[in-house]
């Protein structure tokens, strides 16, 4: 059982032109034993990069005992991480 | 997920369509085999169900995709011999199969449509033996990639499922850095565009490799693997998905065993040591090989000759281990043979067929548009030099050329007759069943092509013929056994080239068809009378089948004949340009030949003139082509009520002039009736058309060749011309209208009923005797309206009254070449006095031997009127009396008794003597004539003379007759050409025999060559005549009937 949640809410699309900012925004928040939720209500699009990102906060999670949850995902967001069955590791919603 | 766009549903109906096609037949073959399975033949069967289920999943057609299961899984039972398919089995295979089919009909509803029905009964088959079915699905199947790391795990059951319908089942390895991102695109579209070519087994995201957010490995790479079955070939596969071919990989599996032997012997060392990337793990293997292979051996030769190898690693996402690439790079190369092996496999079980035509048909194509090409330039050169030789040379290169390119892409409209034919063994198959009949159908040249539209075309009428065959040809089993026949009735549908033409016969061993079954139907129906009947050939009397209105509404179990729908068939095949012949021979079967053109697009046709305007009639509609000299015009062309018509041995054929239907010409009163249809050299050029069921003759100025044209449609605002079946352009650039026969009989309200119809009247004035008159009307002095029976008038002429010539008190015009007397009315008759000017009509007569002549004016007319003559009120000499007609008095003239006045001694001799030899006794006349019209006309002018007349049909009938009826007839008037016994045949019979070898014969006939003249004395034909020259005819009869009783 994870210390800590924290639930960060994106604001923007996670796209290549943002990859920096986003890294950085979440590589803030990780540490020991967090989980971490993604709120993405204000994200409209992922693109392969964001894909990398999401994959690479899940390694990062992962290796650190924590958990990657990612809420509020548009239908275009969820249809996607199915199709690339990333559901199967990240819980999506 | 659902992706309903447009273009992909309609590439799964018609895929699916495709699948459909050929299963019924798979079926009936699969029942016919019983426990003998073809797995080859199950396998297919069972790969259509399976890519329909797989493309319906796909597409979020779940109906479909349920039935398609289920059926699949029942043909999987068949295939691992769990269950015979028995007729029960195939049964409920070929309804669902049905189903499925019109739910891919209604695609859209398809979800909302009900298959309970059949999903009831397909499971009650597979309930048996469910268990075993999931037993298979357990076994996986390990995909390695490339550097042999197990990327899935399959279950085998899907991955072979996946690879029915000719897919290939690829492995590809995407970077959504390098081959996503870089490439300016989004994951979400590359998903959607290789959903929309195939279908997705697993896909994978390689996590391990993206690294995590820390590390500054992140943004590399992130690999996508997927993998994916798709009918797309390995060849142009990489072209699609724009993906290096390093990262796509065929997966090859084995299903049938002796490959895969063949296969080991290649791959055997590395299968044992299990260090080869070719060979995967098999868990099983029973249940068959699963062999991967790269399709890019070959791509990869080059590329190590080359050696890119950073390229190859660059590109490659997952990272790999240096030293196992040469190593697995040389390996690969080496067995070329597994190259071809891969190559060849899958043609096999692709449509590979369609491909390979196409693309040997393009290079064919592209050939000749090479060849094309150069002969422009040959010609363009030449036309610039002004090299009146070369230019000669360049057109017939061109010549050559097109010719060929014509008949190339023809060849791409091109179908197999196979196409229809695979739906009759179900057709007859179920109809036998109903029946309860045994049937056997054999299918023979179904690889004959044919256009497209004439396929397309013949479907209904092929319908209609065949389940005719299964249904009144074939007999019932008892029937048969009882008639010495195999129980099981045979049809045999066959399709074959023949003088350029394809022909298509069905041919059954039934009962035949009866034809006077059809003639008493016919006459039943109202649709011909007993009369016409007599007058008829087997043939005709076959092609009674054809008339429209002698298709019954009862039910089919009504068998008194065929006949459903015969008149559809015939006109369907009419508008195919096709023609149809029925054979039968009663208890040994029927066989029906259908002619069919090669192609609609481009046909031979004959060109012909009307002015300056051109038309093109289509050959097949050509029967014949006539023409009628100046000199014989008079003779061959009659009116016949108001109807012209040309008297083609022995045949009359109604006459139109094309140029007057077409409204080209304006025609003023001529001097006769004849003149109209003349061109200009005085002759008259006929087309003889076959329209349907009937000839007519068609007047034109000029016959000109025969040439192939390529026919255009008329575009829509030319969709009510009638008499117009297309256009063409010609050789000078110029447009000629293509005519359609039986829209220009329309046009002339002309049709096979009509002129039956006329005959039909013709009896009807026979049968009800004094009632009936066909009149031919004319004015003598202005108001003054006469009329004279038409049987009695030779011919009418028109004159002017210059023309008359007055010697020796008589009135004399030039006609013939001789001069024929004309009289008046007034000369006989108290009536008003005709004035000898302007256009005059005469009328002429022959009276015993005589031609004579009967002024009146004009208008003529002729009708027939079932009016009474009144012979009191206004009865005089040289008048019958009077009738109503048009409201008009009109006077009925006595015309026997009219000349008989002006030449009493004309007729004195014969009648006296006629009436001397009914004191003798009564005198019979043998009329032996095969038409219908000319029997009437003679035995009813016979009858008048007054003598008895015995009618016969042919020389068979009349020889008959003859014998069982010795003594009573005195003289034989015979037609020549007739069928079964012809004149001359007849008239030896009698000359041969003592008892009638007395017997005088008078030939009636319009052969009247030498050598027919010649051969008829020689077997004894003892006078020739003219068909009707009625006087004649009778005054040869009383010749004979007057030196024999002297």
């Amino acid at each position: 059982m994870a210390e800590q949640e924290i639930t960060l809410v994106m604001d923007g699309d996670i796209v290549a032109s943002r990859a920096q900012e986003v890294k950085d925004l979440i590589a803030e928040k990780i540490a020991e034993g967090v989980d971490l939720t993604l709120d993405l209500s204000n994200v409209s699009y992922v693109d392969s990069i964001g894909i990398g990102i999401i994959i690479a906060t899940h390694n990062s999670l992962k290796s650190s005992g924590g958990k990657l949850k990612i809420i509020n995902a548009s239908e275009d967001i969820q249809n996607l991480f199915k199709t690339m069955r990333l559901d199967k590791h990240i819980d999506i919603s | 997920m659902t992706m309903l766009d447009d273009e992909t549903l309609q590439m799964y109906v018609e895929e699916s369509r495709e699948h459909l096609e050929s299963i019924e037949s798979d079926l009936l073959a699969i029942e016919q085999m019983g426990e003998d399975i073809d797995e080859e033949l199950v396998n297919k069967v069972f790969r259509a169900a399976h890519s329909m289920k797989g493309g319906a999943g796909f597409l979020g057609l779940n109906t479909i995709k349920e039935l398609a299961h289920k059926i699949e899984n029942v043909l999987d039972m068949i295939r691992n011999r769990e269950l015979v398919p028995n007729p029960e089995i195939v049964n409920i295979l070929l309804l669902a199969f049905d189903r499925l089919a019109e739910l891919i009909d209604n695609i859209q509803e398809s979800n909302e449509m009900d298959i309970s029905e059949h999903v009831t009964a397909l499971m009650s088959i597979t309930s048996g033996s469910l268990p075993e079915l999931e037993k298979e699905s357990v076994i996986e199947v390990e995909i390695k990639d490339r550097q042999d790391r197990v990327v899935f795990t399959v279950k085998e059951f899907d991955l072979n499922q996946a690879k029915k319908g000719g897919k290939f089942i690829y492995l590809l390895e995407f970077d959504l850095i390098h081959d996503i991102h870089k490439k300016d695109k989004q994951p979400y579209e590359v998903i959607k565009d290789i959903q929309s070519t195939g279908e997705i087994v697993d896909i994978k995201l390689d996590l391990d490799a993206v690294g995590t957010l820390e590390d500054g490995k992140f943004s590399n790479k992130i690999p996508l693997y997927v993998l994916y079955a798709s009918i797309i070939e390995p060849d142009i596969f990489n072209t699609l998905l724009n993906l290096p071919e390093e990262q796509i990989k065929l997966i090859e599996i084995d299903e049938s065993k002796s490959i895969v032997e063949s296969k080991e012997a290649d791959f055997g060392q590395r299968e044992d040591t299990g260090e080869t990337e070719e060979v995967m793990d098999i868990e099983e293997e029973e249940q068959g090989h699963l062999i991967e292979e790269e399709i890019e051996s070959r791509v990869r030769e080059q590329a190590v000759e080359s050696g890119p190898k950073e390229q190859v690693q660059a590109t490659r996402p997952v990272a790999s281990s240096p030293k196992v690439k040469p190593a697995s790079l040389a390996k690969k190369v080496s067995p070329s043979k597994s190259t071809v092996h891969t190559d060849a496999q899958p043609a096999a079980s692709m449509h590979a067929e369609t491909l390979r035509v196409h693309v040997s048909l393009l290079e064919n194509l592209m050939n000749l548009a090479g060849e094309l090409v150069l002969s422009r330039n040959q010609l363009m050169q030449a036309i610039s030099q002004g090299d009146e030789h070369e230019i000669l040379n360049a057109g017939q290169r061109i010549d050559l050329v097109t010719s060929e390119l014509q008949e190339a892409i023809m060849l791409t409209r091109m179908q197999p007759v196979g196409n229809i034919f695979n739906k009759f063994p179900r057709v007859v198959r179920d109809l036998a069943r109903d029946l309860g009949k045994e049937i056997e159908l054999i299918l023979e040249g179904k690889e004959v092509e044919l256009d497209k539209t004439i396929i397309e075309g013949l479907s209904d009428p092929l319908t209609h013929l065949v389940r005719n065959s299964a249904d009144h040809g074939i007999e019932s089993p008892e029937e048969r056994i009882a008639k010495g026949k195999n129980p099981t009735g045979k049809i045999i549908l066959k399709a074959y080239h023949a003088a350029g033409q394809v022909n298509i016969e069905i041919k059954d061993d039934g009962r035949g068809i009866d034809a006077e079954k059809i003639v008493n139907k016919a006459i039943e129906k109202g649709l011909i009378t007993e009369e016409q009947a007599k007058g008829m050939n087997e043939k005709e009397k076959l092609n009674l089948i054809f008339l429209p209105g002698l298709s019954t509404a009862e039910k089919i179990s009504d068998v008194s004949g065929r006949g459903v729908g015969m008149d559809v068939v015939k006109s369907n095949l009419d508008k195919l340009g096709g023609q149809v012949d029925i054979e039968t021979a009663k208890d040994k079967g029927t066989t029906i030949r259908i002619k069919l053109p090669l192609t609609l697009a481009i046909i031979p046709s004959l060109l012909v003139s009307v002015g300056e305007e051109r038309f093109a009639i289509p050959q097949v509609n050509v029967d014949e082509l006539i023409e009628v000299p100046a000199s014989q015009v008079e003779e061959r062309i009659e009116k016949v009520g108001d109807a012209d018509v040309l008297i083609l041995r022995g045949e009359l054929i109604p006459l139109l002039s094309l140029a007057e239907i077409l409204g080209l010409k304006e025609y003023k009163e001529e001097s006769s009736f004849a003149d109209k249809y003349k061109s200009k050299g005085g002759s008259v050029k006929v087309v003889i058309a076959q329209a349907g069921s009937f000839k007519y003759g068609l007047v034109v100025d000029q016959l000109h060749d025969s040439v192939e044209i390529v026919v255009k449609p008329l575009g829509r605002h030319f969709k009510n011309c009638q008499g117009y079946a297309g256009a063409t352009i010609m050789g000078d650039g110029k447009v000629a209208l293509i005519l359609d026969v039986v829209g220009l009989a329309r046009l002339a309200e002309l049709s096979a009923i009509n002129v039956e119809d006329k005959v039909e009247d013709r009896d009807k004035v026979e049968q009800t005797g004094e009632e009936y008159h066909t009149l031919f009307l004319f004015n003598n002095a202005p108001g003054e309206y006469c009329a004279v029976p038409l049987d009695l008038v030779a011919r009418v002429e028109l004159i002017k009254a210059s023309d008359i010539e007055v010697v020796g008190g008589k009135k004399v015009i030039q006609y013939r070449g001789g001069s024929l007397p004309i009289f008046a009315l007034e000369e006989v008759a108290n009536v008003g006095h005709l004035e000898l000017e302007g256009d005059l009509v005469v009328i002429v007569f022959v009276m015993s031997g005589h031609e004579v002549g009967l002024l009146a004016n004009p208008p003529v007319d002729a009708m027939e009127t079932n009016v009474k003559i009144d012979d009191f009120a206004l009865k005089q000499p040289g008048i019958a009396g009077s009738t109503i007609i048009n409201d008009r008095t009109t006077l009925v003239v006595d015309i026997f008794e009219f000349f008989e006045t002006l030449n009493p001694e004309w007729f004195k001799e014969r009648k006296e003597a006629v009436e001397e030899i009914k004191k003798e006794g009564e005198r019979k006349v043998l009329l032996v004539e095969d038409s219908d019209f000319f029997r009437n006309q003679v035995k009813k002018f016979i009858e008048a003379e007054g003598y008895k007349v015995v009618a016969a049909e042919d020389g068979q009938v009349a020889w008959d007759y003859l014998n069982e009826h010795p003594d009573e007839i005195s003289v034989v008037v015979t037609d020549i050409e007739m069928p079964n016994m012809d004149g001359f045949e007849l008239t030896k019979l009698i000359k041969e025999s003592p008892n009638f070898s007395h017997l005088p014969v008078i030939a009636l006939t319009s052969l009247a060559g030498e050598e027919d003249v010649e051969k008829g004395r020689q077997v004894g034909i003892d006078d020739y005549q003219i068909k009707l020259d009625k006087e004649k005819l009778l005054q040869s009869i009383y010749n004979f009937l007057t030196k024999k009783a002297a």
